[in-house]
């Protein structure tokens, strides 16, 4: 074989298994990467709010609540813009944060970036955060680095604990640590234990439970392997009215299961694919935040798009005896 | 690069065809990632003027794009001694531009975050980080898809403004001139008497000669 043929075969040979490589990679990786994730760095609002515009009184409560949010990129920018519009509109006092505040980084390094940024009309505004941890705040199996950026976490929003409740109105929250050692490793009956007795002693008209890891979901991830197992029991017990869920990026709200509505609503920033299950009511892959009224005994819920579009509206009443 | 400039062909039609096709498919590897964001962002809620800057910026580089690779396609047409040469620089070329115009951005996107970050909170335009990032790939595949032609064909360099020669056969190979050009054919006996056949004389006088 001469020289040229040599080379001829040489670039040939790289070419096609480039081709094939290259190619694969786009269709089933790259291109599906870029449109799952929000790598493009975008603008935060500078929306200007009226401070404090909110009305809480033991039978009314106004919250919003996000998931995912944590990018940073446009698409967290987006939704940032249009829960500070809807604000403007229906102000609200409290954003109860689904996990996952931060992707691409450390929050220590980032957390201007993914928190202070987008959110800073409403944190002007002087609008509280409460936060459930999520696995990227933290791996999913804690090891001594996410354990420290747990801490970093809590620590920069000035969350309590891993798990704790809050008081707001008419509403009682719950935010759990949903993690694999939080719902099942050697420590978990703490959390459980607590949670019961916590929920027992709760006597307000309104049981909300937050958590990252959605029990029930039809999206990517899909429903956490045993948290249905594990929590159901307690929320079936105590007669929680509603658990809002992220890790999954898209809208999804249940039928009733044992009395309680669960809600997924991942869409802070990211989206990924979903198909209906058999326990949806409704089912989106889209980017959206929720808009909470509650007024008495009714729970008004609404997830809303960053253009505006409602996503979902659903209502709920309060159990009987409360 | 100086030395003897080979004989050009004309392009044929087939030839044209994949020449465009190509073009078009190196345009849709440059604007394929910006496809993917817009899409997404449409679909998932996001108002109208979100990512069309980048949606433009990848359209008026790719659209260079498909035009440069369709104008090196079909100079090397023109020149090549085996018409596979310039299919093998110019899957290359694709390779290295379909790699580096989606991996270079998401890897500068993912690879510097709080740079980014801080830079667009500061209202720098990200348009033109995107479209750095597609120049540099664009660049790398030009190169590579000529330095890998250069390599198979070191005899036959392109000369983009040579002027096409007119004598081509309908299978597009170039003409070679008659094996007896610029020679003078010799008939005997002439008509003239001027290209009579030697022979041998005897000499004379002019006079004689000459009547």
């Amino acid at each position: 074989m001469d020289k040229l043929s040599r080379r001829r075969f040489l670039a040939a040979g790289l070419g096609a298994v480039g081709a094939v490589a290259v190619g694969a990679t786009l269709f089933d990786q790259a291109w599906p990467l870029l449109a799952r994730e929000d790598l493009v760095p975008g603008r935060p609002p500078r929306q200007t709010l009226t401070p404090r515009a909110w009305e809480t009184t033991p039978n009314r409560l106004s919250f919003a609540a996000i998931g995912d949010n944590g990018s940073g990129g446009r698409q967290a920018m987006a939704v940032a813009d249009r829960m500070a519009t809807t604000y403007a509109l229906h102000p609200y006092g409290l954003v109860a944060l689904l996990g996952d505040i931060c992707y691409y980084g450390k929050i220590r390094d980032r957390f201007d970036d993914v928190f202070v940024e987008p959110l800073s009309p409403l944190i002007d505004a002087g609008v509280r955060f409460e936060l459930a941890i999520g696995n990227h705040d933290g791996a999913l199996h804690h090891s001594d680095a996410s354990l420290e950026e747990i801490d970093d976490e809590l620590a920069l929003l000035g969350t309590p604990a891993r798990y704790y409740t809050s008081t707001n109105g008419p509403v009682d929250f719950f935010y759990l640590d949903s993690s694999a050692p939080g719902l099942f490793g050697p420590d978990s009956h703490d959390q459980l234990e607590w949670f019961d007795d916590a929920l027992g002693r709760s006597s307000n008209q309104w049981k909300v439970v937050c958590l990252h890891h959605p029990p029930y979901s039809s999206g990517w991830h899909g429903s956490t392997p045993g948290a249905a197992e594990r929590l159901g029991p307690i929320l079936s017990r105590h007669a929680v009215d509603l658990v809002l869920a992220g890790h999954d990026h898209h809208y999804e709200r249940t039928v009733p299961i044992d009395g309680t509505t669960y809600v997924v609503s991942g869409g802070g920033c990211k989206t990924t694919p979903v198909r209906p299950g058999r326990m949806s009511v409704v089912a989106r892959s889209t980017l959206q935040f929720m808009r909470f009224e509650v007024d008495g005994d009714r729970l008004t819920g609404e997830a809303i798009r960053p253009d505006g579009g409602i996503v979902d509206r659903f209502e709920l009443r309060a159990r009987e005896g409360r | 690069m100086s030395g003897p400039v080979p004989a050009t062909r004309r392009v044929g039609p087939v030839a044209q065809a994949f020449a465009v096709l190509y073009a078009l498919v190196a345009a849709g590897v440059v604007v394929a990632p910006a496809v993917a964001v817009r899409a997404t962002g449409a679909r998932a809620g996001i108002e109208g003027e979100y990512d069309i800057d980048l949606l433009l910026a990848s359209t008026l580089i790719g659209g260079v794009q498909g035009f440069v690779a369709w104008r090196r396609l079909v100079d090397e047409e023109r020149v090549a001694a085996r018409v596979v040469d310039i299919w093998i620089a110019s899957l290359d070329a694709l390779v290295v531009l379909a790699f580096c115009s989606t991996f270079l951005i998401a890897g500068v996107l993912l690879g510097f975050t709080d740079i980014h970050a801080l830079l667009a909170q500061r209202g720098a335009p990200v348009v033109l980080l995107w479209g750095g990032c597609q120049l540099v790939a664009v660049l790398l595949a030009e190169l590579t898809g000529r330095g890998v032609y250069r390599l198979l064909e070191p005899d036959r360099p392109v000369h983009p403004h040579e002027p096409e020669q007119a004598g081509t056969d309908p299978a597009g190979v170039a003409q070679a001139p008659p094996a007896t050009a610029c020679m003078i054919e010799t008939v005997t006996p002439s008509g003239t008497g001027v290209s009579r056949p030697w022979r041998k004389r005897t000499s004379s006088s002019s006079t004689k000669t000459l009547t």
